[in-house]
């Protein structure tokens, strides 16, 4: 009796991922067709809400309701003082995952549906179109980094930024020899939260340079490399005013050591 | 009122009914390099979705007499490296996709947790390749590498595998 072969790890990927069909193309080609009615709908409804406003019962006296509240709350008043807890995953072949949520540094490290659920939802300081630049276009939040391992390498710049203010300045670095990974971003937090979904035993609080941080371990540090990404979370302003400063180094195929140097060599101009 | 395009040679189109072959007959090799990179589905279908709404944002830009999937490819990867703009996915991503149904969902963690062995360029250098087709030189333009760290990132995936050369 001949036992047929199990498919590969590639044959089940392509298995799996071959026949996954896009949505609706109909759907997409006429919703993009009607912005200019859905502008139209939002102008006609302004313009029926200013007529309106004459008549509009105004606010009893003693009221304490912000007027722009729900526009942009801060990150201050909505960041809840919890204790760290824990949600557990299940996965079928390592059993029960347990993903870090909790506070580190006053700030709150958790999977990001967790932490929508909780309220944090000023993630994007600003919800704008954003316009992007080159390596070259000098902003804001431009960072230099002094220490980079040896060795051929390509890099890729991008910065997004509103109103001519940067909000996110992302550097990507792979090193060809080695396959090696850096993907440093710098960026603008709402609320005093970061969205990070690892699990709870490779978490833990660092200091890098001075600086409060959260070190994200490989999965297997025995040989300082991993398939999961590594990562290095500085709190570099933690204090929001309006908005806190995050500076994230994710790193594969090198060892964390030298993704603790890399990160220390970080200068935030 | 339709501006008329060719597409792969033939008699001109309009965008839209270009658009639409696009999306018909590529939009699935977009979300393979998509998921290739990150290794999440849900993230995955986000950039093949963004990349498609950029194709129709610059359909009067795009060269629409050749074959648009460079175009595309190349967008997905922009997207790929700027893809922590909105904030929402920034990290590593481990729930489960949405879309698929349970049996499916099972297999992909699976097949996802093996896949985590390898880094987004072996696994994007791997897929373009070996299931896309792709000869080194493409994929090396499509990862932004030379050709040569393309076949080394292929060799280093086929040994975290173990699969077969």
């Amino acid at each position: 009796m001949t036992v047929p072969r199990p498919p590969s790890i590639l044959e089940s990927w392509d298995e799996l991922t071959r026949t996954v069909r896009p949505p609706s193309v109909r759907a997409r080609v006429s919703s993009r067709t009607s912005v200019p009615f859905g502008a139209l709908a939002t102008a006609a409804v302004v313009i029926a809400v200013l007529a309106l406003l004459p008549f509009l019962p105004t606010e009893p006296p003693g009221s304490t309701a912000d007027p722009t509240a729900s526009a942009s709350p801060t990150g201050t008043d909505k960041a809840p003082q919890r204790t760290p807890r824990f949600i557990e995953t299940q996965h079928p072949s390592e059993g029960p995952v347990t993903l870090f949520d909790g506070t580190i540094h006053g700030w709150r490290f958790a999977p990001t549906d967790v932490l929508r659920a909780a309220g944090f939802n000023g993630e994007d300081p600003r919800d704008c179109e954003a316009q992007e630049y080159g390596a070259t276009h000098p902003t804001d939040l431009d960072f230099g980094v002094a220490y980079l391992p040896s060795g051929p390498r390509s890099e890729q710049v991008t910065k997004s930024a509103c109103d001519d203010r940067a909000y996110f300045v992302t550097r990507e670095i792979t090193f060809e020899e080695t396959g090696g990974y850096l993907h440093m971003t710098r960026v603008l937090s709402g609320s005093a939260s970061f969205p990070l979904e690892a699990p709870t035993s490779l978490v833990e609080p660092c200091q890098i340079a001075d600086r409060p941080a959260v070190c994200v371990h490989y999965l297997d540090d025995t040989t300082g490399r991993g398939g999961h990404l590594a990562q290095i979370i500085i709190l570099e302003q933690p204090a929001l005013d309006p908005y806190g400063v995050v500076f994230r180094l994710a790193g594969g195929e090198m060892p964390f050591a030298e993704l603790v140097k890399i990160a220390s060599s970080v200068s935030f101009e | 009122v339709y501006i008329s395009v060719s597409l792969e040679g033939r008699a001109a189109v309009p965008f839209e009914t270009a658009y639409e072959r696009a999306y018909g007959a590529y939009w699935t090799p977009v979300f393979r390099f998509a998921l290739a990179w990150t290794n999440d589905w849900g993230a995955a279908e986000d950039v093949a979705q963004e990349t498609f709404a950029r194709l129709w944002r610059h359909r009067s830009k795009v060269a629409w007499e050749r074959d648009v999937l460079p175009w595309l490819l190349a967008t997905a990867r922009h997207l790929l490296t700027d893809r922590f703009r909105k904030l929402r996915r920034r990290f590593l991503n481990l729930s489960q996709p949405a879309t698929l149904d349970e049996t499916t969902a099972i297999r992909w963690l699976d097949v996802k947790q093996a896949m985590s062995q390898l880094s987004p360029m072996e696994r994007s250098a791997i897929i373009l390749t070996v299931l896309e087709g792709r000869e080194s030189a493409e994929a090396a333009k499509v990862l932004g590498i030379s050709p040569g760290a393309v076949r080394a990132a292929v060799s280093r995936a086929r040994e975290k595998l173990g699969e077969d050369r």
